[in-house]
């Protein structure tokens, strides 16, 4: 099996292979590493999941630091590292290298300020590689094709998806599913008084609603949703105009140390993404920057059937 | 209705054509003074006006200025107003008595003619010109004035400007103004010494290494660009800013404007022709001439669309309106021709180039891609129109290439790829939300609204980014 990549030339990208390392002593090797491309980090990702045993994602970072050859192929190898000689399977990603231009230019456009428009569109496809038939990461999470039955948009699905009701869409739920934890949250006898949806409900609830204060201003539509309404330097909560200490609702230059927050600036690791950290940095509920993150859309699976709002996001 | 929009803040005033020295590369031919001068009387008023007008600095230069023998009182009587006097001069009648009186009329900057290295320097100008510029260094620094050199580059000089760096930092310059040599006056007739467009990314990137270094604040002139992120950090590291600025069109007739020797008021004393002539001051006060609203029109009112070639269709295009409007004249012949001295346009060149030897439509379709999400909205452009050649019935091309046009500014462009994508599949709410977008800002906006809306309503209003857009055209936004 074999993928194809196109990347640029002195900007990362990642490769993510998931493997039982952890649980076994089976995991991916890279192997095989062509001239012009270097490995800048090895990490591991946690499948979330309430099973004991669960599956890992391998995340390989690479930089492209020259033109490689034509047929340049990354090699991953699935070993047994208690008997390095015993070999299961190869995994060859294809590199097309773009390379860059050795005068760079500032990036304008009279439209960015008016139309940040997101990639999810018809003419940009989503995918991590794009345009790949069998895209390696896809949705922005890892798979491949001994993914797809275990491992869909990133939660544990496929067969288990439709009998074990223990694990759906990534949260835990089954039996103890009404009770516990509901889509992420934790409801059920608490969930009236405690939390909904993910925010503080019960005796606030009047006040607040999702999260977002609400009550005689939310009729009169002076706030809904907790944002002011036809408010023309707030809307949606995001500050319009080009306010240098808020940027998409947030402070800016908070980035180490604010959570759900997005970090503003060009930081290389994190853009538009939550909390931050050596392995949030590459994915979770987050968005990798770099080449990675024009194909990674906010982290959802957005499709025909999503709902204009999901999990309190756009997609 | 006067242009009260348009503030100056600055002027380049020729105070005389006269000149001692008949350098090879004069772009205004000077020699003896030219009749019909202003006389001092006239110069003092005009020097008034320009404080009234709130001018914060003046350049004065000619000719050789200080040929004119009331230069030091037209200093007086402009920094006396509040206004900042810098001179451009030869430096050969700049002797310690110049300086001294200069100092003591207020001048606050002096810039010096250097073009080489001393063997060099003295071939364009003028026998033992180098050794009177170097004793108006000293003599400068001796008062304490801030003084600069100033360097038009041509195929004279491009090959030793390390060396020329090194003669100026032994002199003790601090700053360093660089310029291109145009084809005009003198230069026009020696087409030997003018750079190749090609030469412009050796002069920035000398500016910029020599930025980098730190030994001498580098300035290059408006006429070298533009948006070369190692231009842009030159200039960052040179005015001491903390981010890129990013070059914003000509200041002439905008910003600044030029006095010519007999006080007739231009955009740039470089644009000099008569259609370019907006008065007189001998006939008309100088704000009467700055608040004419037809005045200065050429620029006020020059847009993208009246640009040509690559210049025409440049994501940059409305913001940097084709750079130096005097380089498109003097290479081109029109100041609405494409600017090939642009570093800019030369990548574009490349990259045109580089596209059209690809026959691989998947794979450029998928670059354009990356292209887009990257924000190099211009290239993935490239990479869109070589794969819709080799790839003509596919809608989807057709969309991506409406955005990226949408994102460079090519609204007409953008139009014609949604009609396109649309007449393959009328139901593609993507490239109706595209023609939607290119009809609002080619000023059809009623008409623009009109079929986002129908965008929106075909997309159930499920799609956030038809939404989003159309709230940008309904708020006034856009």
């Amino acid at each position: 099996m074999a993928n194809e990549m196109v990347v640029f030339q002195g900007k990362s990208f990642s490769v993510g292979l998931q493997s039982m390392l952890g649980s076994t002593a089976y995991g991916w090797c890279l192997t095989g590493l062509p001239k012009g491309v270097v490995l800048l980090n090895i990490e591991t990702e946690k499948v979330q999941s309430p099973n004991t045993v669960a599956p890992i994602i391998q995340k390989f970072w690479f930089v492209a630091v020259s033109e490689t050859d034509k047929k340049a192929e990354i090699e991953f190898t699935m070993m047994n590292f208690t008997n390095l000689s015993a070999t299961d399977q190869k995994h060859n990603v294809s590199i097309s290298v773009v390379p860059s231009d050795s005068d760079e230019f500032a990036k304008y456009s009279e439209n960015n300020d008016a139309m940040l428009r997101s990639i999810s569109n018809a003419a940009i496809p989503y995918g991590y590689v794009l345009g790949a038939q069998d895209p390696l990461l896809k949705y922005g999470y890892a798979c491949d094709v001994a993914d797809t039955p275990t491992l869909k948009y990133g939660y544990p699905c496929g067969i288990q998806d439709a009998t074990n009701t223990n694990v759906k869409y990534g949260y835990t739920c089954g039996a103890n599913d009404a009770t516990a934890v509901k889509y992420g949250y934790p409801c059920g006898t608490q969930d009236a008084t405690l939390m909904k949806y993910g925010y503080p409900c019960g005796v606030e609830d009047a006040t607040l609603k999702y999260g977002y204060p609400c009550g005689a201003e939310d009729v009169a539509t002076g706030v809904k949703y907790g944002y002011p309404c036809g408010e023309p330097v707030l809307k949606y909560g995001y500050p319009c105009g080009d306010t240098p200490a808020l940027k998409y609702g947030y402070p800016c230059g908070d980035a180490p140390v604010l959570k759900y927050g997005y970090p503003c600036g060009d930081t290389p690791v994190l853009k538009y993404g939550y909390p931050c950290g050596a392995q949030d940095a590459t994915l979770k509920y987050g968005y990798p920057c770099n080449i990675q993150n024009s194909a990674v859309a906010y982290g959802y699976n957005c499709n025909a059937q999503n709902a204009m709002m999901k999990y309190g996001y756009f997609c | 209705m006067a242009h009260i929009e348009y503030k100056p803040v600055t002027a380049v005033w020729e105070v005389t054509m006269g000149c001692n020295m008949r350098c090879g590369h004069c772009g205004s031919s000077c020699a003896g003074a030219l009749p019909g001068e202003l006389s001092t009387m006239e110069a003092l008023d005009l020097c008034d006006q320009i404080a009234e007008l709130g001018l914060r600095w003046i350049t004065l230069s000619g000719g050789e200025p200080l040929t004119r023998k009331d230069t030091p009182d037209l200093v007086k009587r402009l920094s006396g107003n509040g206004v900042k006097v810098n001179i451009i001069t030869n430096g050969w009648l700049l002797d310690t008595d110049m300086a001294k009186r200069l100092k003591d009329s207020g001048i606050s900057t002096v810039a010096i003619s250097i073009d080489g290295t001393p063997e060099i320097h003295d071939s364009v100008r003028k026998e033992g010109a180098f050794e009177h510029a170097r004793n108006a260094f000293h003599a400068m620094t001796e008062f304490g004035i801030e003084t600069g050199a100033v360097t038009t580059i041509t195929k004279k000089n491009i090959d030793i400007l390390s060396d020329l760096k090194e003669e100026l930092i032994g002199m003790g310059v601090k700053t360093w103004q660089v310029q291109l040599g145009l084809p005009m006056g003198n230069l026009k007739e020696r087409p030997d010494w003018v750079l190749e467009p090609k030469q412009v990314n050796d002069v920035i990137d000398f500016c910029y290494n020599t930025a980098k270094e730190g030994r001498i604040r580098i300035y290059p002139a408006d006429c070298i660009g533009y948006y070369s992120k190692k231009d842009l950090e030159t200039r960052r590291i040179s005015f001491g800013f903390d981010r890129h600025s990013l070059w914003d069109g000509c200041n002439a007739g905008v910003r600044g404007f030029g006095i010519l020797h007999n006080g007739d008021i231009l955009g740039c004393t470089s644009i000099r022709s008569k259609e370019f002539i907006e008065g007189n001051i001998r006939k008309r006060k100088l704000r009467e001439i700055w608040e004419d609203e037809n005045a200065f029109l050429w620029r006020r009112q020059l847009t993208k669309e009246k640009l040509s070639g690559s210049c025409k269709t440049c994501v940059y295009g409305s913001k940097c309106l084709g750079g130096c409007p005097n380089t498109r004249l003097t290479m081109k012949g029109s100041i609405y021709e494409e600017n090939e001295y642009c570093a800019y346009n030369l990548s574009l060149k490349k990259k045109e180039t580089k596209y059209s030897k690809c026959d691989n439509a998947a794979a450029l379709r998928r670059l354009a891609d990356s292209l887009i999400q990257q924000g190099d909205y211009q290239e993935a452009s490239f990479a869109l129109k070589r794969t819709k050649e080799l790839d003509p019935e596919n809608a989807d091309v057709y969309s991506a290439i409406g955005y990226s046009e949408f994102m460079c500014g090519n609204y007409e462009s953008c139009l014609e790829a949604n009609n396109k994508a649309l007449e393959m599949d009328s139901n593609n709410t993507y490239a109706m939300g595209g023609r939607a977008l290119a009809l609002f800002r080619l000023g059809q906006k009623d008409e623009g609204i009109r079929i986002m809306r129908e965008a929106v309503a075909l997309t159930g209003g499920r799609d956030i980014n038809l939404i989003q857009d159309l709230r940008y055209m309904t708020d006034g936004k856009m």
